[in-house]
């Protein structure tokens, strides 16, 4: 697969994954999406696959989602590395703020072997939920966010909506999960492993080395071929992911307005 | 000229703008600028026009700016509307790199506006340059302690100097009032029918005194006279004069993105 075909795809399965069980509809170049289930989680509410570089269209498009969402910091607009460059460049005229997220391709093997002694299973009863749950409330603590239970609740409800399109899996130590990954095969042949947490008492042991191996093979054994992660630019696992074998692909932006006091 | 060829032409303008009185060759699908006798002028020291998207290209051109830029105290990437999308990921995934927004944008038809009579000279003779280095004094002092580091006289003469080899390709401009020099700015014609109009400033206590409108009008019409048609102007994208422009009729083209790395020197 050529690069750009590459790229392509990749964008394509970026914004998939954000749209599971979210309203997906399709204006001015560009497509939309909104929960009604989370609608203050950020990734599922927001504008992506903006294909335009039309300046009219482009306002069009700016009042379009302005008056399409609602609440601080919208709306947002995730331009990636096939967004026309017209577009970033109106959004920071209007003083938009951005951050920015890489993403880096597997398209070979890992560069790993998956300890065999870690334990992974498969997040399915709704016990197995609740200690994802349990996890993802240290991952909060570990991030220095604030506890907001409305969001917490909304998390959870879409995360459950992904499934069972999207596989999450953990990594069991000591009787508990101590790790996370998800793992969706895609609708074009690239895969998408997302939500990568280890509990900071249980890091530099293989967990999450054996739920990328994991979480790499399942979407695989569905059809994708690539596999892309998306990880913060400032934040270290990407120079894990590399030594994995993943290369960087594209960085995404995500633009929000100022906030207003 | 469509959008697309719009594009390649800024890219193409803002590299040559840096390129002038500087070397330039190319290596690894990009464009390499240097000027060992200005090392600590980063514009003018910096991988450009990068248009190679394989990882072997990409690895190459790492290696080569290593040897290139052998010595100097920076290592620094333009990656712009066109920059293939695995270079900015290369370099995200490096780290180390502080990544500098600046915002392009361009005039296609007229400026919406009628200048006001601001009496404008060409900086030419050695007085003329002298009152451009004051102003550019103030410049450093107010706006770009934070970039350059406070204000050192030799880096300033550094700096005079690689801008004063742009001319007389590049030409300067002053905004008069009161006796002296309040207002630069500087026109380019470019090379591809896409011009430039770079580098403005105004003393404090002159601002809102419509200088900067009349340069840009000035300078605007000089390129256009050396054969451009479009002219691109740079706002950084945290500041307000991007407003200004935009008000004026230039649109909000590309973000064009300098990826620099600082590197210790040996003592």
């Amino acid at each position: 697969m050529a690069d750009r075909d590459l790229v392509r795809r990749a964008c394509e399965t970026a914004f998939g994954f954000a749209a599971f069980g979210c309203e997906r509809f399709e204006a001015h170049a560009a497509a939309f999406i909104r929960s009604e289930i989370a609608p203050t989680r950020h990734d599922a509410n927001h504008v992506g696959l903006v294909r335009t570089s039309d300046a009219d269209v482009i306002e069009a498009l700016l009042a379009y989602a302005r008056s399409s969402y609602e609440g601080p910091n919208r709306p947002r607009f995730n331009l990636d590395a096939l967004t026309p460059p017209q577009v970033a460049a109106r959004l920071i005229l209007e003083g938009f703020n951005s951050e920015e997220f890489l993403y880096i391709i597997l398209e070979g093997n890992l560069q790993a072997r998956s300890k065999p002694d870690i334990n992974i299973r498969e997040v399915t009863t709704d016990a197995d939920w609740q200690a994802y749950i349990d996890l993802d409330l240290i991952w909060w603590q570990d991030l220095a966010w604030t506890r907001d239970a409305n969001l917490v609740e909304q998390n959870y409800a879409f995360e459950r909506l992904e499934m069972p399109a999207a596989h999450y899996r953990c990594a069991y130590v000591d009787g508990a999960p101590r790790a996370f990954l998800s793992a969706w095969p895609g609708e074009n042949g690239i895969g998408m492993i997302e939500y990568l947490f280890t509990h900071p008492d249980y890091r530099h042991r293989g967990l999450a080395t054996a739920l990328i191996a994991h979480c790499v093979a399942d979407a695989r054994e569905r059809g994708a071929g690539p596999i892309v992660i998306g990880t913060e630019v400032g934040d270290t696992p990407k120079q894990m992911y590399a030594a994995l074998g993943f290369r960087p692909l594209m960085v995404n932006r995500v633009y929000f307005p100022p906030v207003v006091a | 000229m469509n959008e697309s060829d719009l594009l390649s032409r800024a890219c193409e303008t803002i590299a040559g703008y840096q390129a002038l009185g500087n070397q330039r060759f190319e290596a690894h699908g990009a464009t390499f600028l240097r000027n060992a006798a200005t090392p600590r002028r980063q514009d003018v020291n910096s991988v450009v026009l990068i248009r190679g998207e394989s990882q072997a290209e990409i690895e190459a051109l790492l290696q080569r700016a290593e040897t290139e830029y052998a010595g100097f105290g920076h290592r620094r990437f333009e990656v712009d509307a066109l920059t293939p999308a695995p270079v900015g990921a290369r370099l995200a995934l490096e780290g180390g790199f502080k990544v500098e927004d600046v915002l392009v944008l361009v005039l296609e038809g007229a400026l919406q506006t009628a200048p006001g009579e601001v009496e404008i000279r060409e900086v030419s003779s050695e007085a003329d340059w002298a009152a451009y280095r004051r102003l550019d004094e103030l410049w450093w002092r107010e706006s770009n302690t934070a970039y350059f580091g406070p204000y050192d006289p030799d880096l300033h003469a550094e700096m005079a100097r690689s801008f004063r080899a742009k001319s007389p390709a590049v030409r300067s401009w002053f905004a008069w009032a009161d006796g002296g020099a309040r207002a630069y700015l500087s026109s380019w014609s470019g090379e591809n029918g896409v011009g430039m109009v770079e580098d403005l400033s105004t003393e404090k206590e002159y601002r809102h005194h419509s200088l900067a409108t009349a340069l840009i009008a000035h300078c605007v019409a000089e390129a256009r006279k050396g054969g451009a048609g479009p002219v691109l102007i740079s706002a950084d994208v945290n500041d307000t004069p991007k407003r200004m422009y935009a008000a004026l009729g230039f649109r909000p083209l590309f973000v064009n993105r300098a990826y620099r790395r600082l590197i210790e020197q040996p003592p």
